[in-house]
């Protein structure tokens, strides 16, 4: 979902925590002055928690790179990490006309992206396969739409539960599966069977 | 045997004036001899009184050497006595110069054994400094070396490190990227063995098999319950 989409559906949208709208932005005090509205897409690339660590410990590679000269350029520095995750940022100061070489603004880049993701709120997922990337996006984009942004997903595989998902969500454990549903089937007509 | 008269008075002639000629030369040579006997019997006389005076001389001359012989004994003998006398002198004075001598050696070689003693012990307080600032030279130059060598070692330690970085980053981005893509390929694969073994259990539990799509629509459904029933509030 791009910015613009978001944009447009923003009235519509529902924005639960972890993620407050644009307008009533609080999670960072950051100088920039687009607030962190900017990140939506950054943010939104981020769909299970194997994802977040990654990105965090590449954020972390790439600051401490960036930061350790004052000679290198964050076009050296995203040598450092890898390929995806360099072109979302070089992506990022682009489309908000940032200057990638300005320390203050990369420093305060990433000062906000690292308090937006501890905001991140996770929903865990048990299903009987481990999910291809694109089903991974579609699990994503359906929990977008209908629970709200700011949300990932970290996935346990486990082939027993046959199809569905096992949901646990802040403590609650909701199981949704086909192994459950026989059980309970198995349970309720056991002696028709 | 005829001879003519002229030939006969030339020839008287000659014979007469080469008599006068033998007359004259005899004559004068008689005067010379008469003159040479008058002369060697002068001489003869002065000889005679020359003798005499050569006797007379030698006596004198014998006496006068006798004389001289004994005054020379004289003198002799005296210097004799004279010598003996200096020389027990010599000996008594020089006895006594020997003593002040040996005396003076002795004070001498005792001033000089004292300074030598004194220099030594000088020499050896200013040897055992001399050694003593050299022993600190040598720790200070010591600590110095060591400093420099440790100095050359870490900063050779860090240039190695940052080298070492430098190929353990290289090697690193290379393996990150041949990990990444093996992860791709390998999940690529696990998705089809998955979704073959989902099928497969689908098959055996429910008489068929799930597609990819039924499943992602089973999970949806499940989001979608579990928000109705309030799992996300």
């Amino acid at each position: 979902m791009t910015l613009q989409q978001v944009q447009g559906k923003r009235d519509i949208l529902i924005y639960p925590a972890p993620f407050k709208t644009p307008e009533s932005d609080s999670v960072s005090q950051s100088p920039m002055k687009k607030g962190c509205w900017i990140y939506f897409d950054l943010i939104t690339s981020l769909k299970t928690t194997q994802e977040v660590a990654s990105f965090v410990s590449e954020i972390d590679a790439l600051q401490l790179t960036f930061f350790k000269s004052e000679k290198i350029s964050m076009q050296k520095a995203l040598n450092s990490i890898s390929t995806d995750f360099a072109k979302k940022i070089m992506q990022f100061f682009s489309k908000n006309d940032l200057d990638i070489n300005d320390k203050d603004a990369v420093a305060d880049f990433f000062k906000t992206l690292k308090g937006l993701m501890k905001k991140f709120k996770v929903i865990k997922l048990t299903l009987a396969f481990d999910p291809t990337r694109k089903t991974i996006e579609n699990i994503h984009n359906f929990v977008s739409e209908n629970i709200g942004i700011g949300y990932v997903l970290d996935i346990e595989v486990l082939e027993s539960v046959l199809a569905g998902a096992v949901v646990i969500f802040n403590g609650k454990y909701k199981d949704f599966t086909l192994r459950k549903s026989l059980g309970e089937a198995f349970a309720n007509h056991k002696f028709n069977f | 045997m005829n001879i003519e008269p002229i030939i006969f008075f030339d020839m008287a002639a000659a014979i007469l004036i080469l008599a006068l000629a033998l007359i004259t030369v005899v004559f004068y040579l008689s005067r010379i001899t008469k003159n040479l006997h008058a002369n060697l019997n002068m001489k003869d006389e002065a000889l005679q009184k020359n003798a005499n005076l050569l006797d007379e001389a030698r006596i004198k001359a014998l006496n006068l050497i006798d004389d001289a012989n004994n005054k020379a004994l004289d003198i002799i003998n005296k210097v004799t006595l004279s010598t003996d006398i200096a020389s027990e002198n010599f000996k008594e004075d020089l006895s006594r110069v020997s003593s002040l001598q040996i005396k003076e050696f002795e004070k001498a070689t005792a001033d000089f054994t004292a300074l030598y003693s004194q220099i030594l012990q000088d020499l050896k307080t200013k040897n055992i400094e001399v050694f003593q600032n050299v022993s600190k030279d040598i720790e200070v130059n010591t600590t110095d070396e060591i400093k420099n060598f440790k100095e050359s070692m870490q900063k050779l330690t860090v240039l190695s490190q940052k080298e070492v970085k430098k190929k353990i980053d290289s090697d690193y981005k290379n393996s990150k990227k041949e990990i990444e893509n093996y992860k791709k390929e390998e999940l690529q694969k696990i998705d089809q063995g998955i979704y073959e073994l989902l099928e497969k259990v689908s098959k055996l539990v429910l008489g068929k098999a799930l597609s990819l799509s039924e499943h992602e629509d089973l999970i949806q459904k499940s989001l979608q319950k579990a928000k109705k029933e309030g799992a996300f509030k």
